[in-house]
């Protein structure tokens, strides 16, 4: 595909691609990432309905904490990161 | 404070037709949807990078009319994208959560009529492992394969509906393995469907159903009827599949247990209908056992039994986008003849096509969702550790304790468990808690349903803080 659809996001620290008109989720999976959060009980967790229902793909964007990935668009520069949910105390 | 004279709450197909109706009538129009984008889970999809099946062009054709149709009259609809809905009071004041990043600053708005038309989401019985990355629902896989994202090697299909084929096609087409197709149907309940459909004349699906088929067959993919998925396994995400044949009320069959490697799956039973916002008016709703879920009840002119509230779309039943089409036109001119926009002579007129349209959708509807419903059997494939509620990782275990403990309905086990407490408010575990309940105390009693509470979705206290 032609490369000026592609830009890169940040995910815990390193960077992957994404496309233009990829939600966050999309670019992590097509990344072959697909463990995005875990719970207080140390589970892992992943996207699962891909339709902002069920909160599973839950993960800090940009600081800002339980972001359903898959309802955000990727952005460039975007900053994601894998969410522990037993570190998150206070709902922000 | 925003005042308009119609809300409507979700811009799908019916969210934006009713728009597009009700502003060239002359109303003015607030549209609401949670979404960056307008158009919901169908027409709402860009990048598709795969060829389509026959219905995914006429579908395709569809959206373009209908956005271009909206663009027409847009100037006279204001429209709130990446904003929720978290409650709904005195009928028609809407308070509105606007996501961060989304720039919104709006509060509330108040409006006369209001239409919610938020659609549906995907049907899931709980089973062992399900909470593992790498299970999709089959709607969530289907947006992502029509994108031409593969994420995984090995795909296992499993559940029942027509949804599953539509998600085989895509997947071959962007280029992944299919390891298996398991569905809980046995095929002569599938050739059954199939004929009705046939009879129904609905020529469209009908051709698209015998597409993805001769697709699937052509790939040889394996596919096993009457067979459910009962376990996944894997130390952090999917690696292996158990399924197992069951018998015609999908009970397990012990010993025709059959291991499947593959790293992921995509589950589902079909849709069912978002009821959130409507039973938090205070509609009127009932359990159809027949299509196997709960919904708010209506007129023909889609006013629930709130006066000045209506309803649109698979939020309904599950009809699809053509039927939404409709649905959110006649709650529009409704509406606006409510509003005194237009009388009801005129009404009746533009009403006509629309109603006689809608009889013939019911059709199809009836026909897939019968055939997707679970039955009472795979409530068995449950073990004790599985977790039934994902968002507060609450087991079976922790349900059979408050069982034991004495909780008798659904309100009480979720005040003991925090069952359906979490993020989703009980959006997942919910559809399944009373088959739960009675298979624990061994009575089957009347089905119950969360009462419904605020915030409808999640919303930051900082949003809240001066309200």
């Amino acid at each position: 595909m032609d490369s000026g659809d592609k830009f890169e996001i940040e995910v815990d620290g390193k960077t992957i691609l994404a496309r233009k008109g990829q939600t966050i989720a999309e670019a992590l999976l097509a990344n072959g990432l697909r463990a995005l959060r875990t719970t207080r009980k140390q589970a892992p967790r992943g996207v699962y309905c891909g339709m902002g229902i069920c909160y599973e793909c839950r993960m800090i964007v940009n600081g800002i904490p339980n972001v359903r990935t898959c309802m955000t668009m990727a952005t460039p520069a975007c900053k994601v990161t894998t969410q522990d949910d037993s570190r998150i105390t206070l709902e922000k | 404070m925003r005042e308009v004279e119609l809300i409507i709450i979700g811009g799908g197909p019916a969210g934006i037709t009713a728009a597009t109706e009700a502003a060239h009538i002359g109303a003015s129009v607030a549209l609401i949807d949670e979404n960056q984008h307008l158009g919901g889970k169908i027409f709402g999809a860009t990048g598709n990078r795969i060829p389509g099946s026959a219905s995914d062009k006429v579908e395709k054709k569809l959206r373009r009319q209908i956005l271009k149709d909206f663009d027409r009259v847009g100037d006279k609809i204001t429209v709130y994208l990446n904003t929720e809905v978290w409650d709904i009071v005195d009928q028609s004041m809407v308070l509105l959560y606007a996501k961060e990043g989304s720039g919104g600053h709006v509060k509330r708005i108040k409006g006369k009529k209001l239409i919610i038309s938020v659609g549906a989401f995907e049907k899931a019985i709980p089973f062992p492992g399900w909470t593992r990355p790498g299970v999709f629902s089959v709607g969530g896989l289907n947006t992502l394969a029509k994108k031409g994202i593969v994420p995984g090697e090995k795909f296992l299909l499993a559940g029942a509906g027509p949804l599953q084929l539509v998600l085989a096609d895509h997947l071959i087409h962007a280029g992944a393995k299919l390891s298996a197709i398991v569905n809980a149907v046995s095929l002569r309940d599938i050739a059954v469907s199939a004929l009705q459909l046939f009879a129904s004349i609905d020529s469209l699906r009908f051709r698209s159903g015998v597409e993805y088929l001769w697709h699937i067959k052509r790939h040889k993919v394996p596919i096993y009827s009457s067979y459910i998925i009962s376990k996944v396994y894997g130390s952090n995400e999917v690696e292996k599949a158990e399924i197992v044949r069951v018998d015609r009320l999908w009970n397990p069959i012990r010993g025709a247990e059959k291991e499947i490697k593959v790293d992921t799956v995509a589950y589902g039973f079909g849709l069912i209908p978002c009821t959130e916002l409507t039973r938090l008016c205070g509609c009127k709703h009932f359990y159809d056992e027949r299509l196997g879920y709960w919904r708010v009840e209506l007129n023909e002119k889609m006013e629930t039994t709130v006066p000045g509230i209506f309803a649109a779309g698979d939020g309904l039943t599950i009809k699809g986008y053509s039927a939404a089409i409709e649905e959110g036109r006649v709650a529009a001119i409704e509406a606006c003849t409510q509003l005194e926009r237009v009388n009801r002579r005129e009404a009746d007129r533009l009403l006509r096509s629309s109603l006689r349209k809608l009889k013939r959708f019911k059709r199809f509807g009836r026909i897939m969702d019968t055939i997707s419903s679970p039955r009472s059997g795979i409530f068995n494939i449950l073990t004790d550790d599985t977790i039934v509620c994902r968002c507060e990782d609450v087991t079976a275990r922790d349900v059979i304790f408050a069982v034991a403990d004495g909780a008798r309905d659904v309100n009480d086990i979720k005040r003991r468990t925090r069952l359906g407490m979490g993020h989703c408010q009980g959006r997942i575990c919910g559809q399944v808690i009373n088959e739960l309940m009675w298979k624990l105390t061994g009575i089957r009693k009347q089905r119950e349903i969360f009462t419904p509470s605020i915030p409808a979705k999640p919303v930051p206290f900082e949003w809240l803080a001066g309200e």
